[in-house]
């Protein structure tokens, strides 16, 4: 049977009222138009009202066809046809999406493994930069010891102040006061010496002064006998023995000026040497005093100077010891960091593998099924097959039927626990 | 100073553990799957073998089992770096033979006082 003839006995009980609704027109202009076009115009109306019927008219809702289930009543089918109104485009739109996204999940698969090797890249390559970079800040931390520990040891510009000398200036400087010390030393040495050359001579003197003095004593012993002589002289020659004693006794008394002269020249030169010996005595005191003093007031400064020296440099490598713990600290944060490249790639790795994986296979059957079930309602070789159970969709590959399960039919991947908790990071069995 | 083993599919991870434990004066090998740590570990005395678990191929529990059958491994200590932190897994890693678990991301100074305490 054909469309138009179904159409036709389906409103053919409103042929009547439409045809009479299209003469309206005519019936009211037929006074004014000649009589042969209102006969033309009113056989004309019922082609009019037929083919309005047939080609405006919708098809009219058929209970059974001639390929339906006989088992199925006619309520059922309806139910079902209103079911499936639209199911039509419904599933070639399905079709088109599913076949969308299988594309855009192997997109998103590619992508995901561009960015995991994108990722390790840049990671191994800020690696390899941060690994150098340690390396030289260590080499520049070494450097820096180094170059303290040369400062300390290399001789700076002279005319500095003290308070700015190197250690081993400040050694130096010491070695040089100590030197200066042995040479004061030398000289006071030198000084005694000569202190006991002096008394040498002064010793000599007075062995002279006892000479003198014992021949000073035997002038008056000669001077005593000539006395008793010239006590016992007799009057004949007394004149001329008396002009000998005379002679005599100028003669020693001449002696006894001149032993009086020399001994209070020997005195004179014992004074001298005296004087001359407390002069060198207190000169050389002097300058052991004042060497002393200097010597002293010079190994203080150098003293405080080196305990001021050191402080700075403890200080200095305690700062140097504090910056590399920061630096430790640092490093070992970069490091931790760093490994979450790693977690995130094998994180990525487990979402792109299972899930994805089951993802693009749940679209490609559904994809598969949904293009049969599409080719089948176009060509209307659809069996409907009642109840209301969904079952699972299955898709025949060469030959083979495969059951497709949803992803999260699966169990969840083990990846998928929570996070260790820091406590539980660490565990020797 | 020991000498030591590091196996990881990972680049990063290899330097990281690698940059690590030379620092700390250690020498270290590099492995980037289990068959590769297999030969390393038949021609070399290591001292300790650090390994992950999710590797291609040979994964870190099966290399595991795999140094214990070996005579110069036998009791050679095994920890394992992972990001795996189940007690199920560590069942498995425990009853493999690994000497013990650590959870990545490693603290370097975490990891350098464990290695301290299996080498003594």
């Amino acid at each position: 049977m054909s469309t138009a003839s179904i159409k036709f006995k389906a409103h053919r009980d409103r042929l009547w009222p439409l045809m009479l609704v299209l003469a309206v027109p005519w019936v009211w202009a037929a006074f004014l138009i000649p009589w042969w076009v209102s006969l033309g115009a009113s056989l004309l109306v019922p082609l009019v009202a037929v083919a309005t019927v047939i080609y405006v008219f919708p098809s009219p809702a058929s209970p059974r066809r001639a390929n339906d289930n006989a088992a199925l009543t006619n309520e059922q089918i309806e139910k079902m046809r209103g079911a499936s109104s639209g199911l039509h485009n419904l599933l070639g739109r399905w079709s088109t999406v599913s076949s969308d996204a299988r594309v855009s999940l192997q997109e998103v698969q590619q992508h995901v493994d561009d960015v995991a090797a994108q990722t390790e890249t840049a990671v191994v390559e800020i690696t390899n930069s941060f690994i150098g970079i340690t390396r030289k800040t260590r080499s520049q931390m070494d450097f820096a010891l180094s170059l303290l520990q040369q400062t300390q040891s290399t001789d700076q510009q002279s005319g500095e102040a003290k308070e700015d000398l190197s250690l081993p200036q400040y050694i130096r400087a010491s070695e040089a006061m100590l030197g200066s010390l042995t040479s004061h030393l030398q000289h006071f040495s030198e000084a005694s010496l000569e202190l006991v050359s002096r008394q040498e001579r002064i010793r000599e003197q007075a062995r002279r002064i006892d000479d003198q003095l014992d021949q000073m004593a035997s002038m008056a012993k000669q001077l005593g006998v000539l006395a008793l002589n010239t006590s016992t002289v007799g009057e004949g020659s007394v004149k001329r023995d008396f002009v000998g004693m005379a002679d005599k006794v100028r003669a020693l008394s001449q002696t006894a000026n001149d032993l009086t002269r020399d001994v209070r020249q020997s005195l004179e030169k014992i004074k001298d040497e005296i004087t001359e010996a407390y002069a060198a005595i207190k000169n050389v005191a002097q300058e052991a005093r004042a060497t002393g003093e200097q010597v002293a007031g010079e190994v203080g400064q150098l003293s405080t100077g080196m305990l001021d020296k050191n402080r700075q440099v403890a200080e200095i490598l305690d700062r140097i010891n504090a910056v590399g713990l920061e630096i430790e600290r640092d490093i070992n944060q970069v490091i931790i960091s760093m490994q979450f490249q790693d977690i995130t790639r094998q994180k990525l790795q487990r979402l792109k593998d299972p899930v994805v994986k089951d993802v693009l296979d749940a679209l490609n059957s559904l994809s598969a099924e949904t293009h049969l079930a599409h080719q089948r309602l176009n060509t209307r070789t659809v069996e409907a097959t009642g109840g209301t159970g969904a079952a699972p969709f299955r898709v025949a590959k060469g030959g083979t039927t495969t059951t497709v399960t949803t992803p999260e039919d699966k169990k969840a991947p083990a990846e998928h626990k929570r996070p260790a908790a820091p406590d539980d990071k660490v565990e020797l069995f | 100073m020991a000498l030591i083993l590091a196996v990881d599919d990972s680049v990063t991870m290899r330097q990281m553990v690698t940059f690590t434990l030379t620092n700390a004066g250690h020498q270290v090998l590099e492995a980037e799957s289990g068959d590769e740590a297999l030969k390393l570990a038949k021609s070399n005395k290591f001292d300790l073998v650090i390994t992950d678990v999710n590797m291609p191929g040979m994964n870190g529990l099966d290399l595991v089992r795999a140094l214990r059958a070996l005579p110069e491994c036998k009791f050679t200590p095994v920890l394992v770096l992972t990001t795996e932190a189940g007690a199920e897994m560590k069942e498995q890693g425990k009853a493999a033979g690994a000497t013990g678990w650590i959870v990545k991301p490693f603290n370097p100074e975490v990891l350098l006082s464990v290695l301290k305490k299996v080498l003594n």
